[in-house]
């Protein structure tokens, strides 16, 4: 016999009968309940946006294009392509990530209890979009800017990044906390202040010399941690209910 | 078949195969409830009870390792189990143990086990006393590493303890078991 198998005694074979028997009456009365994957969420949130959604969507990338291009044709203006680029890429942030402002509205959890739907769900689906077209916003620029740039592609990259994820960061801040400003005229605020702040290193002469790249390279990852942190908690402040009343 | 497919067909809805799943681990399930709980006759409850979570649960069920899968159900039903029969359990355990082997005897097809291996018997009930002496998380571990052949990483995994508490819980389990084994000359 097998060692393994010596541990083993012999089974009531009647026991074992009954329970089988139990377990073949609890399949007969299972029913199915139907749970789509990860890709047909996906495809079953965003065949419902309406054109004017991915119209400005695709607009957004093609006047990322525009301006990438117009800063590849003013080679040896530095900090003035990398200036416009940071506001450009904040404001490209705060319009993709307007669709997600929508859901925090009021009266979204009579919507979602009445028409079955998931928000919190739809959240995140919307907060991967936004990210997917932010982040095509941020190739772009980086791709044919840097490309372009005395300093490199790769601490061009730096320039981007830190505006990229700082204004996300606030953004996503102002979604929970500042939820009843966060529409119209609190969103173009929001837009401005980030647009000014971008434009901040700008002023400063020495922000965009080599010396200061350590600098870019700390706020980044710090961005990267606090918008993971950010990310993270989202859904479980949507969940819990405590910070973000839908209704 | 592979579980994997089973697992796909099931989704699939051919809910059928789920019968075969309870076929091929009932055993394995049964063999931990009786020797996790020291109660014979509550294990076969427990194994139900297991493949009953795992069909009302199947749709959202990611394969990965079912086995291990059904084995933490049937460690979490266990668990439940010790905390509610906490006072009764000791009084439980040999009677329970004790009474399959009266029956063995008289049992046609347990009876050609006799002739070479009533002692294995004895064997099982000493040591399944002895696992009942083990704190339950070191009972668990030793279950899961010794007699399923689960390597540290993956019992931590299934118990939800580190790696290196794991480790702790098998070696300090198997210290006392051997040290009481030796005791009553195994």
């Amino acid at each position: 016999m097998d060692s393994k198998m010596k541990w083993r005694f012999p089974v009531d074979e009647r026991r074992k009968a009954a329970c089988m028997r139990e377990i073949r009456l609890q399949v007969e009365e299972k029913r199915f309940r139907r749970y789509p994957s990860f890709a047909e969420n996906v495809w079953n949130e965003l065949r419902f946006q309406s054109p004017w959604h991915w119209a400005l969507q695709g607009g957004v990338l093609f006047a990322a294009l525009l301006v990438a291009v117009w800063g590849s044709r003013r080679a040896g203006t530095d900090s003035v392509n990398i200036a416009a680029s940071s506001v450009f890429i904040v404001f490209a942030g705060n319009i993709c990530l307007s669709g997600v402002a929508r859901l925090f509205s009021w009266h979204m959890a009579e919507l979602e209890q009445t028409l079955y739907l998931n928000l919190k769900q739809m959240i995140c689906i919307r907060m991967l979009e936004a990210g997917v077209v932010d982040s095509g916003v941020l190739a772009i620029l980086t791709g044919v800017g840097g490309g372009c740039s005395v300093s490199g592609t790769g601490v061009y990259f730096l320039y981007m990044l830190v505006p990229f994820l700082w204004s996300d960061v606030l953004y996503l801040y102002m979604l929970t906390a500042f939820r009843n400003l966060f529409s119209g005229f609190g969103q173009t605020a929001a837009g401005v202040i980030c647009g000014l702040l971008a434009l901040f290193p700008a002023f400063l002469e020495k922000a965009y010399q080599p010396d200061y790249v350590p600098v870019w390279a700390a706020l980044s990852v710090a961005g990267i941690l606090v918008l993971g942190v950010e990310l993270y908690r989202i859904p479980g402040k949507i969940e819990r209910g405590e910070h973000v009343c839908l209704n | 078949m592979e579980d994997r497919e089973l697992i796909r067909r099931i989704q699939n809805g051919q809910k059928e195969y789920l019968n075969e799943i309870a076929g091929k681990y009932y055993d394995d399930i049964y063999y931990f409830c009786a020797y996790q709980t020291g109660n014979r006759e509550d294990a076969y409850d427990l194994a139900q009870e297991t493949f009953f979570k795992f069909i009302r649960y199947v749709e959202s069920y990611r394969y990965r390792n079912l086995k291990g899968y059904l084995l933490t159900i049937a460690m979490n039903l266990c668990r439940n189990y010790a905390g509610r029969t906490a006072g009764t359990r000791i009084a439980a355990t040999f009677d329970s143990w004790e009474q399959p082997e009266r029956e063995a005897a008289d049992c046609a097809e347990v009876s050609m086990c006799c002739q070479g291996e009533f002692g294995r018997l004895e064997d099982h009930l000493l040591l399944a006393e002895m696992l009942g002496r083990l704190p339950e998380a070191q009972r668990e571990a030793v279950l899961l590493h010794h007699f399923y052949g689960y390597k540290n990483r993956e019992i931590a995994r299934m118990t939800g303890a580190s790696g290196p508490a794991v480790k702790s819980r098998i070696r300090q389990g198997l210290t006392k078991l051997k040290k009481w084994l030796e005791e009553e000359g195994f």
